[in-house]
């Protein structure tokens, strides 16, 4: 297989896997979202539902530092000239 | 055949539900939850602590989940200042910019003169002229009565031998006892918070958490505080209409300076 056609499998492989990633929403967003549509909060359900915040929260804020931190990386990258435009761009 | 789908909701509740749904960032998300979760803390400190008053709350059990506190929190607010230990006023005023926080705000108990010590009565200027080590003025020693000694000031080689201070006031008897306590009041040097915090040193204090270890440990310095308040305040009613003893403290105080014994170097 020559260069050129490598490069092209392994984007096309990288596109794929980030086209049929499945959908996913910040655990802190999905939640603050859940409580909101539940209209006004009962202070009674919350104290029974404070771990699982808890947990949201926590989890949001890992996931945006990981993702903070893979937005850091790419662009910290060296740009590399494509020897194909991929479909779509 | 096509089929028209049946509206469930009106248009003004769809618009509602959605706003409701207004999308938000991580970050947003993490504070309001976080907003959510101090009002959760404290409504659990309210039903901990003061379970009848809550079971009995007229406010509505609802959490806006904003940074504003809810009207039962200011209720739990009210029942803290009046039964375990004081409340800034502004944090139990509804103040539109009262802006919650996870710290118990701490208000200075203790007596407060740096700034105004002329202003005060004549027994706080002198047990705070002592405490300073400062030389008392003229004024205050005519005001106390003729033949008052004048105050020693410690200087580089002196220091007061505080027990001897306590036991010669202790064994003079009476309220007289008390005046080692009234002078550690004063001079903010009493190991309890609430009385030695002032306003220029409040940032640098211990902060607390609305927690039940964090209102249990207030509770039981602001209770020991009042026992030693009370004292004090006894103490200075009993010397701001006749400030007579005040020269026998100055005396007691004058007579437990003594040199100050070099360590001996290892």
């Amino acid at each position: 297989m020559s260069v050129s056609n490598a490069t092209r499998a392994a984007s096309e492989e990288v596109l794929a896997a980030l086209a049929s990633a499945p959908r996913h929403v910040n655990p802190a967003v999905e939640l603050w979202l859940e409580l909101q549509q539940q209209g006004p909060l009962s202070a009674e359900d919350l104290m029974t539902a404070s771990a699982q915040i808890e947990d949201a929260i926590g989890q949001g804020q890992a996931e945006r530092d990981a993702v903070g931190c893979a937005l850091r990386n790419l662009v910290a990258s060296q740009p590399v000239p494509a020897c194909f435009v991929p479909i779509g761009f | 055949m096509s089929t028209t789908p049946t509206l469930t909701v009106s248009v003004d509740e769809a618009l509602a539900g959605l706003s409701r749904r207004r999308m938000v960032s991580v970050g947003q998300a993490c504070r309001c939850l976080s907003d959510v979760l101090d009002s959760v803390r404290i409504l659990s400190l309210y039903k901990h602590c003061f379970p009848r008053q809550y079971a009995r709350s007229p406010s509505p059990m609802l959490i806006a989940g904003d940074d504003r506190y809810t009207e039962r929190e200011y209720e739990f607010f009210r029942l803290v200042n009046q039964h375990l230990f004081p409340l800034p006023d502004d944090v139990m005023d509804d103040w539109p910019d009262n802006e919650r926080s996870e710290f118990i705000p701490l208000v200075p108990m203790g007596m407060d003169w740096i700034e105004n010590l002329d202003e005060w009565s004549l027994p706080v200027q002198v047990f705070a002229t002592l405490v300073m080590g400062a030389d008392a003025c003229d004024d205050i020693l005519d005001a106390i009565g003729p033949d008052t000694p004048k105050p020693l000031g410690f200087g580089n080689d002196h220091v007061l031998n505080w027990k001897h201070f306590a036991s010669l006031c202790r064994r003079a008897g009476g309220l007289m006892a008390w005046v080692p306590l009234a002078l550690e009041v004063v001079g903010h040097d009493t190991g309890i918070l609430w009385l030695d915090i002032t306003f220029e040193t409040l940032d640098a204090c211990p902060m607390y958490l609305w927690t039940q270890e964090g209102v249990r440990e207030l509770a039981n310095e602001w209770r020991k505080a009042k026992r030693m308040l009370d004292k004090t305040q006894a103490v200075l009613d009993w010397l701001e209409p006749n400030p007579r003893p005040l020269a026998q403290v100055i005396e007691f105080w004058n007579r437990s300076i003594e040199v100050k014994h070099e360590q001996s170097q290892p």
